[in-house]
C-alpha cells in the first residue's frame, strides 16, 4: 500500500461498517446504515457502556474545545472528525467565538462528504480528506493554508483516533510530525481507548472491529502518557474521560474506569 | 421561594432523567437552563385560556432539537411531567385538570415523535447524499487516475506491457510497438518470452518466475531481441507484480527501456578498441589476445600458424597515385583477406602500413596453412579496380607453423616478420616458410644493424691497415685501411659482415666518416713521426657514403682537423658511383681532386665496355680485384683468358695513365706475372698482413718494410 500513488481514490465501501458511522450511532445519530448498526449493536451487547463512553468522549471534546477557546485559541484542527450529528468543534467554538476557524480531517470519503455538506456556507470551517499519517498532506493542504496559521497557537484534536493506529505506524512519530509544526502555546487534545481495566470487554471490541475498515489497538495509561511526552499536560493529566475537568460533579461516574477511555490535553510550551 | 425551589428540583430531576441515553452537546447547567425554559412552556400551556397544547408540542420538538432523541429520554420526560408537573403547577396556585394533563403529555409525545421522525429522515437523507457525493468524488478521482494512467501509458517513451501471470501480454502501449518493430495487435496475445532471443530467455524466465512466485518484488535485466526485420533491439526490462484486493498476485507490469543505441555504442567502442579503423580488420590488440588464447595448450599437439603479409611495392603506389588510392587498395586487400580467413576460421589483422598478419589457431599442419597462404596471395594478385585505376597488387608472406608449446606470441610475430623479410629479399610475390638456421643468421644481421650506432659510440670499432707494396722494388707506397668490429657477443667481425648492413640502413655515413677520421689521424701521425717515409693512407668509400652531400665538407674538415696533407689521402671510389643517372661524372670528383686528394677507382673493369668513360676523369689510379687474378697464382701456366683479361685491364689503365694496384695477391708468382703485365703495386698476403696503425709506424721506422 505504501507504493499506492496518492491520486488513486480511496474506495467508498458500504459493505464494511465504518467507525465514524458507528460513533454517530452511539451518540444517537441517524447518519448510519444497517451494516454500521449491526456492528454497533454487537459492540453494545458486549460492552454495554459503549454508548456512554462515546458520549463521554464527545463531552470531553466539547470541554477541551471550550477550555482552549477560553484560553484564546481561535483555530482548530480536528483529525478523525468523523460523522457525528451533534456538538461539532466549529459549533462549540463558534458559539463562543464566532471567528474561530476549524479544519476537519477524515480519511473516510463518506464522512468527508457529510462534513462538506454540513459546512457548506461556513467560511470559517472546511474539511480535508486525508489520512492522519500523511501529516504534510494535511498541514500543507489548501484548506489548512487558507484557514490556519501555524505561527499562532492552535488546538489539534485527535479524539478517539489513535486506537485506530497500530504500533507499526509509529504513533509517537506521527504526533511528532504535527507537534513540530505547532507554535508554542498550542494544545493537543487526545482521547484513547484502553484495556487497562476490562481486558476481556476491550478484547471483544477489538475482535469485533478487526474486520471493519478500522481495526483497533488499545493502549495503557503509560503508553498514552508517552504519546504526549512532547507536551506539558493540562491538569488533571491523563485521566478517565469523565474525570477530565467535568462541568458538574454529577457528570463524574461512580466508576470512571467504566468509560474505558483516557483523555488528556497537552500544552506546547 | 418554595415554588422556585420546587421548580429547580423538577428541572434537575428532568435533566437526570434524560441524560445518558444520547449525546447532548451542552454542559449540564446549560441543559438545565434549557429544560427550565421547557418547564415554563409546559406550565404556560397548562394554564392557557383557552387551553392550547401548542407550547407542549413545541417542547417535544425542542427535546429532539437538543438531541435528546432516545426513547428513554421521552419516557423519562413524560413520567416526570405526569407526576411532577401538576404538583409544581398547584404550588403556583393553578388548578390542574386531569384532562388537561393527559392532553399535555400527549402533545409532548406528538411533538417529540414528529421531530424525531423529521430528524431521522433528514439525517438519513444527509448521509445518503454524503455517500452519493463521496462516490461521485471517488469516481471522479478514479476517472482522473485512469486518465492519468492512460496518459502515462500512451505517452511514455518506455514500453509498458500489462502481462498475465503466465507471461501473456494483455495490453501494450505504443512505445512497445515502436521498440519491438511490431504492431500492438501483434504484441497483445503473444508472450514476453517472444520478446527475447534464445540466449536471454533463460534469465528472463527465471526472473519472471521469481516475481510471480513472490520471491522477488521486482526484477531488472537486459535482454536482446532480433526483430523480424533483422534489426537487433536491446532492452532493459523491469518487472513488478500487481496484487488484487486480497493481496494475491494478479498481473505483472513490465517496463521496457530501449537501450539499443547505448548497447550499440558500447559495442562500437569495443570494436574500435580492437579493430583497425581503415580496414576494419582486427588490430594488434585483438590479434595479441587471440594469439594468447590460441597458444593455450588445451590439448596435446595443439599447433598454431602465423603468416606475416606485406604488399609488394606499396610505397610506389602511395607515392605515385596518392594516399587515397593506397588506402583504397589496402581496404580492398583487407576485404579479400577477411573473406577467406573467415571461411577458414583464421583471423586477419592489420599491423600498420601495408603489413597484415593472418593467425591460424589450431593449425592442422604446414600443408594446409600453405594452401591457405597461397589462396591469400593468389587472391591479392587479382586485379583491384579502383575508380580510375586498375591495380595489380602482389604480396610476400612469411609463415611460421609450430606446436603451441614451443613458442610464444612475441616469438611467433618476430619469426614471421623475419621470414617475410627473406621472402621480400629473395624475390617478392612469394611465400617463405620459417627456417630456423636462416632465421638465426637473419636475426644476427638484424641484431648487428640494430646495435651498430650504439657500437660506434662505445668504440667497438677499430681500423687496421694492409700494406700496398710496389712491384718493382717492394717499397711501401701506401696502406689500405679497413674497419673491424670487436663485437661483445659475436667476437671480432670483418667488414664483410656488417658494411653491407650499414649501407642498407644508412649507418654507413656515420661509420664511414668515423673510419675516415681514424685513418687520417693515423696517417697524420705517421707524417709527423716518419716524415717523407710515411705511407699514404687509402680509405674506401661506399657508394652511399660517396654520394652523401656532406662528404666533401666532411673530408676537408677531417684533413684540417687531423693535419694530414691532402696528397697523403687516397679515397677508393666504386666505379659505378663515379657517374650520375645521366652518365655524367659527379662533381664531387673534381672538388676532391682539386684539393689534392688521390682518387682510386675500385672494382676497375667491372664494366669492361665502358672503360673509355674514365678518360679525362681526375683519378690517379685503379684497383683491380677478382677471381681472374687467382689463376695468375698458379705455378703452372695460368688460364689464358684470365691472363688476357688482366693484361687488358692493366694495359687499359696504363693507356689512361693510371696507376694499377692489384688486390688479393697472395703469391710471389702472382706478383711476378702482374709486374710483367705492367701493374704498379699489389695488396694482399704477398704485401703483408693487416696490422695496427702503431705497427705500420714501427714497420717503417725499423726498416722491416722497404720505404717507398
Amino acid at each position: 500500500m505504501e507504493d499506492r500513488p496518492n491520486w488513486l481514490p480511496k474506495d467508498v465501501d458500504l459493505e464494511k461498517p465504518s467507525a465514524a458511522r458507528c460513533y454517530d450511532y452511539y451518540l444517537g445519530g441517524a447518519h448510519n446504515f444497517a451494516v454500521d448498526r449491526e456492528l454497533a449493536r454487537q459492540v453494545v451487547a458486549m460492552v454495554p457502556q459503549t454508548k456512554a463512553l462515546a458520549q463521554d468522549n464527545r463531552a470531553f471534546l466539547r470541554r477541551a474545545v471550550r477550555y482552549c477557546v477560553d484560553r484564546g485559541i481561535r483555530q482548530f484542527l480536528d483529525i478523525g472528525s468523523g460523522i457525528p450529528t451533534a456538538g461539532n468543534v466549529h459549533e462549540v467554538a463558534q458559539e463562543i467565538a464566532p471567528e474561530a476557524r476549524v479544519v476537519y480531517v477524515d480519511n473516510e470519503p463518506v464522512a468527508v462528504a457529510h462534513s462538506r455538506s454540513i459546512l457548506d456556507g461556513n467560511e470559517y470551517a472546511d474539511v480535508v480528506q486525508a489520512d492522519l499519517v500523511d501529516a504534510a498532506e494535511i498541514l500543507d493542504s489548501p484548506q489548512a493554508k487558507q484557514l490556519l496559521n501555524f505561527d499562532e497557537p492552535i488546538a489539534v484534536l485527535m479524539v478517539a483516533l489513535f486506537h485506530f493506529v497500530p504500533d507499526s505506524a509509529q504513533p509517537k512519530r506521527i504526533i511528532g510530525q504535527y507537534s513540530e509544526r505547532m507554535a508554542p502555546g498550542s494544545y493537543l487534545g487526545l482521547s484513547h481507548l484502553t484495556q487497562d481495566d476490562f481486558p476481556e470487554d476491550a478484547q471483544g471490541a477489538i475482535d469485533l472491529y478487526a474486520n471493519s475498515s478500522n481495526p483497533m489497538t488499545m493502549r495503557s495509561r503509560a503508553e498514552v502518557t508517552d504519546l504526549l511526552s512532547d507536551f506539558e499536560l493540562v491538569d488533571p493529566g491523563v485521566v478517565y474521560l469523565p474525570e477530565w475537568r467535568p462541568d458538574s460533579p454529577e457528570d463524574v461516574w461512580e466508576q470512571p474506569e467504566l468509560s474505558m477511555g483516557y483523555a488528556a490535553l497537552g500544552h506546547k510550551v | 421561594m418554595a415554588e422556585q425551589r420546587d421548580r429547580h428540583e423538577f428541572v434537575r430531576q428532568w435533566a437526570h432523567a434524560v441524560l445518558g441515553h444520547t449525546y447532548v452537546p451542552r454542559a449540564r447547567p446549560e441543559l438545565q437552563e434549557f429544560l427550565d425554559e421547557c418547564t415554563g412552556q409546559l406550565l404556560a400551556s397548562l394554564r392557557s385560556e383557552p387551553f392550547s397544547t401548542g407550547p407542549a408540542t413545541e417542547v417535544g420538538a425542542r427535546l429532539v432539537e437538543a438531541h435528546l432523541v432516545d426513547g428513554r429520554a421521552l419516557e423519562g420526560t413524560l413520567d416526570l411531567v405526569a407526576t411532577g408537573l401538576p404538583e409544581l403547577a398547584e404550588h403556583a396556585g393553578d388548578e390542574v385538570s386531569w384532562s388537561r394533563m393527559i392532553a399535555l403529555v400527549g402533545a409532548i409525545a406528538r411533538g417529540f415523535t414528529a421531530g424525531l421522525r423529521e430528524r431521522t429522515l433528514s439525517e438519513q437523507e444527509v448521509i445518503k447524499q454524503a455517500v452519493l457525493q463521496a462516490r461521485d468524488t471517488a469516481e471522479e478521482a478514479l476517472r482522473a487516475s485512469e486518465a492519468r494512467f492512460r496518459a502515462v501509458f500512451t505517452s511514455s517513451a518506455l514500453g509498458i506491457a500489462i502481462v498475465a501471470l503466465d507471461g501473456t501480454i494483455e495490453d501494450a502501449n505504443q512505445a512497445m510497438a515502436r521498440i519491438f518493430h511490431a504492431s500492438r495487435e501483434e504484441l497483445v496475445g503473444s508472450t514476453v518470452f517472444d520478446l527475447a532471443d534464445e540466449a536471454w530467455l533463460q534469465d528472463l524466465r527465471e526472473a519472471e518466475g521469481m516475481l510471480v512466485a513472490e520471491v522477488e518484488e521486482h526484477f531488472r535485466l537486459d535482454t536482446r531481441f532480433s526483430a523480424r526485420d533483422e534489426s537487433v533491439v536491446w532492452t532493459e526490462v523491469s518487472g513488478s507484480l500487481v496484487r488484487d484486493a486480497h493481496g494475491r498476485p494478479e498481473y505483472q507490469v513490465l517496463l521496457y527501456a530501449d537501450i539499443t543505441d547505448r548497447r550499440m555504442l558500447q559495442e562500437q567502442l569495443h570494436r574500435q578498441a580492437v579493430h583497425d579503423p581503415l580496414t576494419g580488420l582486427a588490430n594488434r590488440t585483438l590479434l595479441t589476445s587471440r594469439m594468447d588464447a590460441a597458444l593455450v595448450p588445451t590439448e596435446p599437439g595443439r599447433r598454431i600458424a602465423l603468416c606475416y603479409l606485406d604488399l609488394d611495392g606499396f610505397k610506389t603506389i602511395n607515392d605515385s597515385l596518392g594516399h587515397p588510392v593506397g588506402d583504397e587498395l589496402l581496404r580492398a586487400v583487407a576485404h579479400r583477406l577477411q573473406r577467406i580467413t573467415a571461411e577458414e576460421g583464421a583471423l586477419a589483422a592489420r599491423m600498420g602500413g601495408d603489413e597484415f598478419v593472418v593467425l591460424v589457431p589450431d593449425s592442422p599442419g604446414v600443408r594446409s596453412v600453405l594452401d591457405l597462404v597461397e589462396r591469400l596471395l593468389h587472391e591479392i594478385t587479382r586485379p583491384v579496380r579502383l575508380s580510375a585505376h586498375e591495380l595489380n597488387a602482389s604480396a610476400s608472406a612469411g609463415i611460421v607453423e609450430r606446436a603451441v608449446t614451443d613458442t610464444d606470441s612475441e616469438e611467433l610475430l618476430s619469426d614471421a616478420d623475419l621470414t617475410l623479410y627473406r621472402a621480400k629479399t629473395e624475390g617478392k610475390a612469394q611465400w617463405v616458410l620459417f627456417d630456423p638456421e636462416r632465421s638465426a643468421a637473419a636475426k644476427r644481421r638484424f641484431k648487428l644493424s640494430a646495435t651498430l650506432p650504439a657500437a660506434l659510440d662505445n668504440d667497438e670499432f677499430f681500423v687496421e691497415y694492409r700494406p700496398i707494396a710496389r712491384l718493382d722494388d717492394s717499397g711501401l707506397v701506401a696502406v689500405q685501411s679497413r674497419v673491424r668490429w670487436d663485437h661483445p657477443e659475436f667476437g671480432e667481425l670483418g667488414a664483410a659482415s656488417f658494411l653491407e648492413l650499414a649501407e642498407e640502413t644508412g649507418a654507413i655515413t656515420r661509420l664511414g666518416n668515423w673510419v675516415l677520421r681514424q685513418a687520417c689521424a693515423h696517417a697524420a701521425h705517421w707524417v709527423r713521426t716518419l716524415g717523407a717515409a710515411a705511407p699514404a693512407v687509402g680509405v674506401n668509400l661506399s657508394p652511399r657514403h660517396f654520394l652523401d652531400p656532406e662528404l666533401v665538407a666532411e673530408v676537408q674538415r677531417t684533413l684540417a682537423e687531423t693535419g694530414l696533407p691532402a696528397d697523403r689521402l687516397r679515397l677508393g671510389v666504386p666505379e659505378s658511383a663515379l657517374f650520375d643517372e645521366q652518365g655524367d661524372p659527379v662533381d664531387t670528383l673534381d672538388i676532391l681532386a682539386e684539393s689534392g686528394i688521390g682518387l682510386v677507382v675500385r672494382d676497375f673493369g667491372s664494366d669492361y665496355t665502358r672503360l673509355a668513360r674514365l678518360r679525362g676523369l681526375p683519378v690517379q689510379g685503379v684497383e683491380i680485384a677478382g677471381k681472374y687474378l687467382d689463376s695468375l697464382a698458379a705455378s703452372t701456366e695460368p688460364d689464358p683468358l684470365d691472363e688476357h683479361l688482366v693484361h687488358s685491364l692493366v694495359s687499359s689503365a696504363r693507356l689512361l695513365d693510371l696507376t694499377v694496384v692489384a688486390a688479393g695477391v697472395r703469391t710471389e708468382e702472382q706478383a711476378g706475372r702482374l709486374c710483367k703485365m705492367g701493374a704498379h703495386a699489389v695488396r694482399g698476403d704477398h704485401a703483408g698482413p693487416a696490422v695496427s696503425a702503431m705497427e705500420i709506424g714501427m714497420m717503417v721506422s725499423d726498416g722491416s718494410c722497404p720505404a717507398p
